[in-house]
């Protein structure tokens, strides 16, 4: 089974300590969400897994096939159009032109992308519409694992729940994990199997607490997640 | 439409105080307008200058062409290599020192007169500008977008054609506008020290034959080449690759 093990990784930006001793491990299928306040260094252990950073100490071990990235901007290159943006990844792969450009297109489509809005450049896009560019160029590749740094923060509620169903559809068949971080804590409980607190002293940030939410996402009601956003939010008090 | 009418009217600000002038200094120090236009329509049939002016555009095209196609990607190397930009800087500044006329003196000792010398002289001189225009868009260029093709793990090749030669298109292209007017002046002054032939040397001839109305007409000839140039080339060029900003 496909997974990544993170093993007491520490990071040091020149001389001051980070990340302390981190440790998870996220299986295949599962979404396991980061969740501590700005500035904790959330992001820094995305890079570290996403291998966009080389950690002072501890080994990660990523066994996933392919994996991508959505950051907090949608990052589009700004003299492409929509569909060139999307199709970016899969230069690299052997695909046709023709093939790439269907699969970029099926993906904008399934995103929510309408077609006469595939030659237009980012900045006619929407911020919503540029985020949904920017999920389904890190989607197009078809990653096993995907990793999300608050990609949902500047987005309204309905656009967040729409991209949630995408996800968790792709986790549910099985084809994809998540590793996000998040300050939002409704979004960690509807959203995780297993919900990291960081929590950040003078030797840097570390783990102090794991939540396991087993109930079956489509089961998750607002008494659920009420209850679970309440001792969340008792951490942090 | 507003445009065109501003800009028609400061030509022709300039072509009355240019006929002011001829009429208090006389037409050997400033030959009137019209003499000029009416040189301008002859030189055009002349074939001894059409020759001559297709020597000099070959000259331009080698030595501009030269620093442009090298320059530019010298500039890009140095942006992804730290080492080169650091061995190129000092050079560079040198480059940017020294004044066009002692190139043509060492071209002329190093080798001799003719065309070599022209070519080198025009792309010496516009060397630094190519490589600093292209160097600085590669510096300037959003680490964001990096980090984003390196979570791809998108090859260099790629990265090169979909974001660092879209970027510093940008910032290399007024550096190409800037090397193209210079390069202009160079070879005319060039040839005017340097060589036999081209529309520099005809100058030269202009000029000791007291001739200034032909002097004149071939300056006209010679900026309206450039502006033809920029307008034909540069401008369906610069549309096409910038077509995204609208």
């Amino acid at each position: 089974m496909e997974k990544i093990v993170v093993d007491k990784i520490s990071h040091s930006f020149k001389d001051k300590k980070v990340l302390n001793s981190i440790s998870f491990t996220l299986n295949k299928g599962k979404i396991i969400s980061i969740l501590g306040a700005s500035g904790c260094g959330k992001t820094t252990i995305l890079h570290i897994c996403a291998n966009l950073l080389k950690q002072t100490d501890g080994i990660v071990k990523n066994e996933f096939k392919k994996s991508s990235f959505v950051f907090q901007e949608a990052r589009l290159l700004p003299w492409q159009n929509m569909i060139e943006n999307i199709s970016l990844p899969l230069k690299e792969t052997n695909f046709t032109k023709q093939e790439i450009k269907e699969k970029s297109q099926k993906m904008a489509l399934l995103l929510g992308l309408k077609k006469e809005d595939f030659n237009k450049y980012p900045k006619d896009l929407s911020g919503g519409m540029k985020q949904r560019v920017s999920f389904a160029r890190a989607l197009v590749v078809e990653p096993s694992l995907l990793f999300l740094d608050e990609p949902f923060s500047a987005l309204d509620i309905g656009l967040k729940k729409e991209l949630y169903k995408i996800l968790l559809d792709k986790v549910k068949k099985d084809v994809l994990s998540i590793l996000f971080i998040t300050h939002d804590l409704m979004e960690s409980v509807l959203l995780s199997d297993e919900v990291l607190v960081m929590k950040t002293d003078a030797n840097g940030s570390k783990i102090t607490n794991r939540y396991k939410f087993d109930l079956e996402f489509s089961k998750r009601d607002n008494e659920f997640v009420y209850k679970n956003i309440l001792s969340l939010a008792n951490e942090f008090i | 439409m507003k445009r065109f009418l501003y800009s028609s009217l400061s030509l022709s600000i300039f072509f009355i105080l240019w006929e002011v002038g001829y009429r208090y200094l006389g037409d050997l120090v400033l030959p009137s307008v019209f003499d000029t236009f009416k040189m301008f329509l002859e030189l055009l049939k002349d074939p001894e200058v059409l020759e001559n002016m297709l020597i000099t555009l070959k000259r331009i095209f080698v030595g501009l062409g030269a620093s442009i196609l090298i320059a530019s990607l010298l500039g890009v190397l140095a942006g992804i290599v730290k080492p080169v930009s650091y061995m190129a800087k000092p050079i560079i500044t040198i480059m940017l020192g020294m004044p066009s006329i002692a190139w043509i003196v060492l071209a002329m000792i190093w080798f001799g007169m003719g065309s070599p010398t022209v070519i080198f002289v025009v792309f010496i001189a516009t060397f630094p500008i190519i490589f600093l225009g292209s160097f600085a868009g590669m510096q300037s260029i959003d680490k964001e977008l990096l980090t984003m093709a390196e979570s791809f793990n998108l090859s260099l090749k790629t990265k090169l054609l979909n974001i660092y030669f879209p970027h510093i298109f940008s910032f290399i292209f007024p550096a190409w506008l800037t090397a193209i007017g210079l390069s202009w002046k160079i070879v005319m002054m060039a040839e005017l020290i340097s060589s036999d032939d081209g529309m520099g040397s005809l100058l030269a001839t202009a000029r000791s034959h007291i001739d200034t109305t032909s002097v004149m007409a071939l300056l006209m000839l010679m900026v309206s080449l450039l502006i033809l140039f920029e307008r034909l080339i540069l401008d369906s060029l610069k549309q096409r690759l910038e077509s995204w900003r609208k």
